[in-house]
């Protein structure tokens, strides 16, 4: 697959070049031109960096970095770290000889690293451009009042998938919009009897925890959600119970509403095998909806085409074409608007001229604007125009990001010390969600965050 | 025993009878041990037919269908995973890799081991049995004890010397190395045992030094051990993932488990392209194997069975 | 260099040439052991003192916390799960490994294709457990047209309990009820019957729906046809009230509706008993002919539903111990999921060929007059093999025992690579705690180093028997 993603890849940066060359691409080059003029003068010598991305988006990312090379004489060492991002820097800053910058996507990491000064402040390096983010995003990177990192890449989990063409077999004409519809959705999808409404990713468990998270934010409000993410509200507080219930009301008694059932879940549901259900690469799809972040993308094979529309197949081979709606609130919550995501946010470790320039380069809105046009990317720089977007899924996408009205990260990347816990948990209740065992575990994960967060 | 005693008649009727019995069970002991083999080899065969059949069967028929539609088979996946070349990533720059750590370990070991036996069984100082068996003790250690001082002394060894082993070939062929010599030592120590002491007396009588003796007489007696030795280690380490993962993380270049690991990881659906992969980790391992079958059995009997 | 012919005199030596004497009689000896030592030293007996040091400091390794992190080992569920499946571990697998690495040990003996047999059992050894993990993974796959578990379980499943026409999917729940739309409701057995009763010369219809649109073209399904009234006799149709051009009404025929052909039906009288059956056509229409007067329901026999058959899923956390009504500390410790169940017969399938190796080389050296004379003397082989062999074998069998206890007490990369996800937590042992917990996702390093001296102090003893017997 990785290898299938590279040949998906270099069409990808085709597109690109192509679109570079057009009017929509005029105004990137324009800006792009200007950031990198600012460092133009060829500093020379090297500088690493790591970063969670390998296969697709390792390419996508060497192409951002590309036009830095280029104009700076800076060669960039890029190692992609993939699941084993976490693990690698945190032994490469306790062996000595960590990268100059790394790219982590979680802000705990942030926080821990800036305690123990391994990390430099960045006001002073990127200067003006700090200003292109939204306070949320200001707040996630900064420790004891000094900000240590840029947000280069975000993820709007926001985000539903569908195969257009399995929602017009089962007659759905409009995507729903409100919780209600999306549960009359669903039963008319399993009423139709080929597909399962939804092929649910669980993986270890952080799936499941982005769905309640989602579910979380809308039902009670980014206020509230923040309270729970820092521990002084309660996991046993009924905000959470009530979530619970909505999350098994998805899910169907006993998985019913899940591709293969609760088992088939559990078996299939690691990301991204369970993307294929809904987007295969050959045969035709299984499920109707897949939930996960716009990191999706990157999963559905490239014969799919973004939008909807009539001329879309359930061949996998003849037209395929793939879309996202927005998450669905319950119809009269005040918080429909919030939204929940993450993130990979760029630190500095090592400082020299070419770490620095590097830094400031990916604070710029060139350097984001040349992974939107490849597509799987969305930047929360606000100065990104939504026309460096390739197509109308990814500029939806964007646009739901920069203009959310609240923002909220990942809650169980914040839980430092027990997040995989968390992700036992989550799929412990997402598979006996009676409520003896629900009021069992939101006890467990009381003591289990206290244990690790000391309150 | 008692046998002796009996009349022969009577001898001779049990032995027919042994005779009988023994023809009947060598039939059902030859279904019984054909099933068992076939038991054993069905998971092999499914990795190499899963490997040479297309994406598209894949979850639409299983692999054992191919042996009533032989077409199926298709060297695609092998085209596929190849198509890199040795760019790093690659299955071809993991297989360098692998063997460029696999290799060093593998003659730093039995070289190490060899000498340290040799010191232990032949030297004349005391203490000897006690250092024995506080080097076989470690034994007991597993690895997982170790990695984290460990990835710490390579940083202080980075602030001492400006030279440090984490995230390199080196450091990951160091810990291998340490963690391979107390089974080395004592497999060839106790191999070395069985060397009579007299044939090395002769050699002191003409005067050899001890360099000389290891050398010229030891050393050539013991080649079977030491092959032995280095056909485990080669595997261990060939077939090791924790360390690589400690101490690689950092690495451009990964050896093929590590390979297998994030493809597994990242595209648990794909496995007719991680299985390829796969097939390609297991070639190297068992050409080894049948090249030295017969000193890997020795090796399994001189480490457990003394 | 020194030799022991070489000595000077030594009666009349004083003590410090004495010393000087053992120096240059040893120092080659003892330059030939430096290397190992002083590698061992650093990377194996530092690192371990080390550790232990650090399983009594806080998580920065700066200040003294005595026996905290062994307290909180204890008090972790998931570390208590760790302990168990490795508990598991070690009660089930190493018995099994040595039982038949002795049973195809001693079999070998009487068969003229013994290399051949011994390779194929001893080859796995030599395959990565990360390779071996993934051929196992895709054997106990769920779907049976991945794994060969389950479609040897499908096989024969199908053989008792044939799938009828319209299989439930019991692994999401259903129910034939669960199918019933327009006039139809759950009977006994697994059965729909219709709702409202019929008489002679009426007309029944009967809505389901969850029908999977490939069962329908499966079957040939064709357009339904609103039944005709027929004299002294019912006609009915059941059809797939399922329209994605209607998704909202469910009570008349849509043009894209299909009838439900094959249906086993049964007419059913007042009083329950069958007075006749019939089979649905293409376009799901049926008649029941020469009804005697009174009033009917109509029933969908319950085998068009049978179910069809649903992977084990072998890779799941499932107990297959009843852990119904205990707490979670209760539960991760008497669990003992069906996942450690399937990594063990890969394990056996890894490992079964060293247990043979060892055991066949026992055999080898044991005295053949003995079990010869046993044998002449009329003792069964099942006799021979337990009255005589197994004693005579005891030494070897008990190293193999411990040693695979030993590798057991480590087993780390085959759950890494064979658990799915979900599986992940629940299948843990010691040693994948300790990478968990020490290199992924914030280094707990004094945890780690806390459950790193635990296993430490479990091995230890083990390997000191072994040892013990080795030399003995």
């Amino acid at each position: 697959m990785r290898v299938f993603n590279r040949v998906k890849a270099s069409r990808k940066i085709l597109i690109a070049a192509v679109a570079l060359t057009t009017t929509a691409g005029l105004s990137i080059v324009a800006s792009s031109g200007s950031a990198v003029a600012s460092t133009s003068k060829k500093i020379g010598g090297s500088v690493s960096i790591w970063a969670e991305w390998t296969s697709t988006e390792q390419q996508d990312f060497k192409a951002v970095l590309q036009p830095f090379e280029d104009s700076t004489g800076i060669t960039v060492h890029y190692t992609g770290k993939g699941s084993n991002m976490d693990t690698a820097l945190d032994a490469a800053v306790a062996g000595g000889s960590p990268p100059a910058v790394a790219l982590v996507p979680d802000p705990g990491t942030l926080n821990t690293l800036a305690k123990k000064h391994a990390i430099q402040p960045l006001a002073s390096v990127i200067g003006n451009e700090a200003k292109n983010y939204g306070s949320a995003w200001t707040s996630l990177a900064t420790y004891k009042k000094k900000l240590y990192g840029v947000w280069f890449k975000g993820a709007n989990k926001n985000t539903v998938y569908y195969n257009p063409a399995v929602f017009a077999a089962a007659g759905i004409t409009s995507t729903p919009t409100t919780w209600t519809a999306l549960l009359a959705d669903e039963k008319t999808i399993a009423n139709g009897g080929t597909y399962a409404p939804v092929s649910l990713c669980t993986d270890i468990g952080w799936p499941v925890a982005d769905l309640f998270q989602n579910l979380f934010v809308k039902l009670n409000g980014a206020a509230a959600y923040n309270q729970l993410a820092a521990h002084t509200m309660k996991w046993s507080n009924s905000d959470v119970t009530n979530t619970f219930a909505e999350m098994a009301a998805l899910v169907g008694t006993g998985g019913s509403n899940l591709l293969g059932g609760m088992k088939g879940a559990l078996a299939d549901g690691s990301f991204p095998s369970c993307v294929t259900g809904v987007f295969p690469s050959s045969g035709s799809p299984t499920a109707a909806m897949v939930f996960e972040a716009d990191f999706v993308t990157t999963s559905v094979p490239s014969k799919y085409t973004p939008g909807s529309g009539k001329s879309c197949t359930l061949s996998a081979t003849a037209s395929p074409c793939y879309d996202t709606f927005n998450f669905p609130a319950p119809s009269a919550s005040a918080y429909a608007g919030d939204i929940q995501g993450s993130g990979d946010v760029a630190m500095l470790l090592k400082s020299s001229r070419q770490s620095k320039a590097l830094i400031k380069y990916l604070a710029s809105p060139s350097a984001a604007s040349i992974w939107a046009n490849l597509g799987g990317f969305v930047s929360p720089n606000k100065k990104v125009p939504l026309g460096a977007y390739p197509d109308t899924v990814a500029r939806a996408d964007a646009k739901a990001l920069t203009s959310a009205k609240a923002f909220v990260f990942s809650l169980d990347d914040l839980q430092v010390g027990w997040e995989p816990q968390l992700w036992a948990d989550m799929l412990n209740v997402l598979q006996d969600p009676s409520a003896s065992n629900v009021t069992t575990v939101e006890a467990l994960m009381d003591k289990q965050a206290t244990t690790a967060l000391g309150h | 025993m008692t046998v002796v005693s009996k009349v022969a008649s009577v001898r001779e009727r049990r032995v027919v009878a042994l005779a009988k019995r023994l023809r009947v069970s060598k039939a059902a002991v030859n279904v019984i041990l054909a099933l068992v083999a076939v038991f054993w080899l069905v998971p092999t065969i499914s990795l190499l037919v899963i490997s040479l059949r297309p994406e598209s069967l894949f979850g639409a028929s299983g692999w054992w269908t191919v042996f009533t539609a032989p077409s199926q088979l298709t060297w695609g996946n092998y085209a596929t995973i190849f198509s890199q070349g040795f760019a790093s990533g690659g299955v071809l720059d993991s297989l360098v890799t692998s063997l460029e750590i696999t290799v060093p370990v593998t003659i730093l070991v039995a070289m190490i081991s060899s000498l340290a036996a040799y010191s232990l069984v032949f030297g004349s100082w005391r203490g000897r049995d006690i250092i024995f068996l506080v080097i076989v003790g470690l034994m007991v250690v597993p690895l997982q004890v170790a990695l984290i001082p460990v990835v710490q002394l390579y940083r202080e060894m980075g602030t001492l010397f400006g030279l440090n082993p984490y995230g390199t070939i080196p450091g990951v062929i160091i810990f291998h190395v340490a963690f391979g010599l107390p089974f080395g030592i004592f497999l060839m120590r106790n191999f070395l045992t069985g060397i009579p002491r007299d044939l090395l007396e002769a050699g002191r009588i003409e005067g050899a030094g001890e360099w000389k003796i290891f050398y010229r007489i030891v050393l050539p007696l013991a080649l079977p051990a030491i092959a032995s030795l280095a056909i485990f280690q080669f595997i261990w380490v060939w077939n090791d993932l924790l360390v690589a993962l400690v101490f690689l993380g950092g690495n451009v270049h990964t050896p093929l488990t590590i390979f297998l690991y994030d493809q597994t990881r990242s595209l648990a659906a794909n496995y007719w392209i991680v299985s390829t992969g796969a097939v390609v980790s297991i070639f190297v391992p068992l050409i080894v194997f049948f090249s030295f079958q017969r000193y890997f059995v020795r090796g399994v009997l001189a480490g457990a069975v003394k | 260099m020194t030799s022991i012919a070489a000595e000077g005199p030594r009666v009349a030596a004083p003590r410090g040439s004495h010393r000087r004497g053992w120096w240059r009689r040893n120092w080659v000896s003892l330059a030939f052991l430096a290397p190992g030592i002083i590698w061992l030293l650093a990377i194996v007996v530092y690192p371990t003192i080390a550790t232990i040091r650090f399983s009594v400091y806080d998580e920065t390794a700066t200040k003294f916390v005595g026996l905290h992190n062994f307290a909180s080992v204890f008090s972790t569920d998931a570390i208590l799960t760790a302990f168990k499946n490795n508990i598991i571990w070690v009660l089930v697998f190493p018995f099994f490994v040595t039982f038949i690495g002795l049973m195809v040990a001693v079999l070998t003996e009487r068969i003229r294709w013994a290399t051949a047999f011994k390779t194929i059992i001893v080859m796995p050894i030599v395959f990565s457990t990360t390779a071996s993990a993934l051929v196992w993974r895709t054997i106990f796959d769920l779907d049976p047209h991945i794994g060969v578990v389950n479609a040897i379980e499908q096989t024969v499943s199908d053989w008792f309990a044939t799938p009828g026409a319209y299989p439930l999917n019991s692994s999401i729940g259903q129910s034939a009820a669960s199918l019933a739309s327009f006039n139809a409701t759950g009977g006994p057995g697994g059965t729909l019957v219709t709702k409202s009763l019929v008489h002679p010369g009426g007309t029944v219809m009967m809505g389901l729906t969850r029908v999977s649109a490939v069962t329908l073209q499966t079957l040939g399904a064709t357009t339904p046809v609103a039944p005709k009234k027929m004299a002294g006799g019912i006609a009915g149709l059941v059809w797939n009230d399922f329209s994605p051009l209607q998704t909202s009404n469910t009570t008349t025929i849509v043009s894209d509706e299909h009838g439900l052909p094959n249906l086993r039906l049964s007419l059913v009288s007042s009083t329950g008993s069958s007075v006749g059956s019939t089979v649905t056509n293409s376009s799901g229409n049926f008649s029941f002919t020469h009804v005697a007067q009174g009033s009917y329901h109509v029933e969908i026999l319950g085998s068009n539903f049978q179910t069809a058959f649903v992977g084990t899923f072998w890779l799941g956390s499932q107990s297959v111990t009843p852990t119904s009504g205990l707490d979670q500390t209760a539960q991760s410790l008497l669990s003992v999921p069906l996942i450690d169940l399937a990594m063990i017969i890969s394990y056996i399938w890894i490992w079964a060929g060293f247990a043979m190796v060892l055991i066949g080389a026992g055999l080898a050296s044991l005295n053949r007059e003995v079990l010869e004379a046993a044998e002449i003397d009329g003792a069964t082989e099942w006799q021979t093999l337990r009255r005589v062999t197994i004693p005579m074998l005891a030494p070897v069998l008990t190293v193999v025992f411990v040693t695979m206890v030993i590798n057991v007490l480590k087993v780390f990369d085959i759950i890494l690579n064979m658990a799915p996800g979900s599986s992940q937590g629940p299948a843990t042992t010691l040693a994948l705690s300790i990478y968990n917990d020490g290199f992924t996702g914030g280094i707990h390093s004094g945890l780690a180093s806390a459950i790193a001296v635990i296993l430490f102090l479990l091995v230890v003893p083990a390997m000191l028997w072994n040892l013990k017997k080795i030399k003995g």
